[in-house]
């Protein structure tokens, strides 16, 4: 009877775990970034990194791409944005991190030079990429990502600043947007999101 | 009887004197001052790759535990060229940082916490780079405290 009792026992406790294993695996993927059904492809665009060399968004396809507009000057914002991305390559681990590449578009052209700007990116994570261009191309690729960025006139210290959205635009190995993160994403989300992406 | 009057005059003013000692003792509550206490304080590092003036963050939390409120009104550090009061804004997903005018308003009983997308003390033109594990001085002006001397370790966040 107790043997009974405790076959049974056993059986529901396996079946109760096989049930949450196979709903973990089949429940749809909750996004905790903004998601975005594009009916194009992201619009591609060639600027500038060091040495000159041209950065297409087409060379990446097969990739995850994520884009993001800022300035290195930027002391608050920026480096935190940047910090959280390469968190999240910490997250992701190498070997998926290199599925994915993160570019940095300085719209601050005044006072990063391609060489800057890579640099600048290079040095939050390895593979990260920095690029900028004319005040024309920048404003063009803004326009296209809707992204907004403004000089303002600061004090005598700071000389200028620039106002930008401050989003990263996530575009999917096939070429089309698929996410939106909102400035503040935690790291975690974001290799979440990615590694969704990845499976 | 002479000597009731001595002993007479001896309680008043032993009960004078004890009342001025109660003054005396509840006069500091009860004049009104700020008192700011501050913690957490940390900044950014450098990067090398910085077009234009080198720039970092400082954040920290400002308490103040006083019943009158006080204010934040500058900042100094041997570190940077210039140090400035700022608070980055977020309007719809736009960010615009700009310089709090005026001072920053520690209210009374209350605290006002500087972190990343909002309020900052801002480093600009920093003359050495600033590496995770290294500590440097940072001034703090209050309006009415005067001058608050903080070691501030650098730090990833």
């Amino acid at each position: 009877m107790v043997k009974r009792i405790v076959t049974w026992l056993v059986a529901i406790v396996v079946l109760f775990g096989l049930l949450a294993f196979a709903y973990q695996r089949l429940k749809p993927h909750a996004f905790h970034g903004m998601v975005l059904q594009s009916p194009k492809p992201a619009p591609d665009f060639t600027l500038v990194t060091e040495g000159g060399k041209e950065v297409s968004l087409k060379d990446f396809r097969g990739k995850i791409v994520l884009l993001y507009f800022g300035y290195t000057f930027c002391p608050d914002v920026c480096p935190t944005t940047m910090r959280e991305l390469a968190r999240a390559m910490e997250i992701l681990g190498e070997k998926k991190a290199q599925k994915v590449q993160v570019i940095m578009i300085s719209v601050d052209p005044e006072r990063d030079t391609p060489e800057v700007v890579a640099e600048y990116a290079r040095n939050f994570y390895p593979t990260f990429i920095g690029v900028t261009g004319t005040l024309d191309q920048l404003a063009q690729v803004a326009t296209m990502y809707g992204i907004y960025f403004k000089k303002n006139e600061g004090t005598a210290a700071t000389g200028y600043l620039v106002d930008h959205t401050a989003t990263v635009t996530v575009i999917n190995q096939e070429g089309y947007i698929k996410l939106i993160f909102p400035y503040g994403t935690p790291a975690k989300d974001i290799a979440d999101d990615l590694a969704y992406m990845l499976r | 009887m002479r000597s009731r009057r001595i002993s007479r005059v001896g309680t008043l003013l032993f009960l004078g004197v004890i009342l001025v000692l109660i003054v005396a003792a509840c006069a500091p509550s009860q004049s009104a001052s700020p008192k700011i206490v501050i913690e957490n304080v940390w900044a950014r590092p450098t990067r090398s790759g910085m077009g234009g003036k080198v720039t970092s963050a400082a954040y920290m939390i400002i308490k103040n535990e006083g019943n009158e409120p006080d204010r934040l009104v500058g900042a100094m550090s041997d570190v940077a060229e210039h140090v400035e009061i700022h608070q980055s804004i977020m309007e719809g997903n736009v960010m615009k940082m700009r310089p709090v005018e005026g001072g920053l308003e520690i209210p009374a009983k209350g605290q006002v916490e500087l972190k990343p997308g909002g309020y900052h003390v801002m480093l600009i033109g920093v003359k050495q780079p600033l590496k995770p594990g290294d500590r440097f001085t940072l001034i703090l002006e209050f309006e009415k405290s005067g001058k608050k001397t903080l070691q501030v370790e650098v730090k990833e966040m």
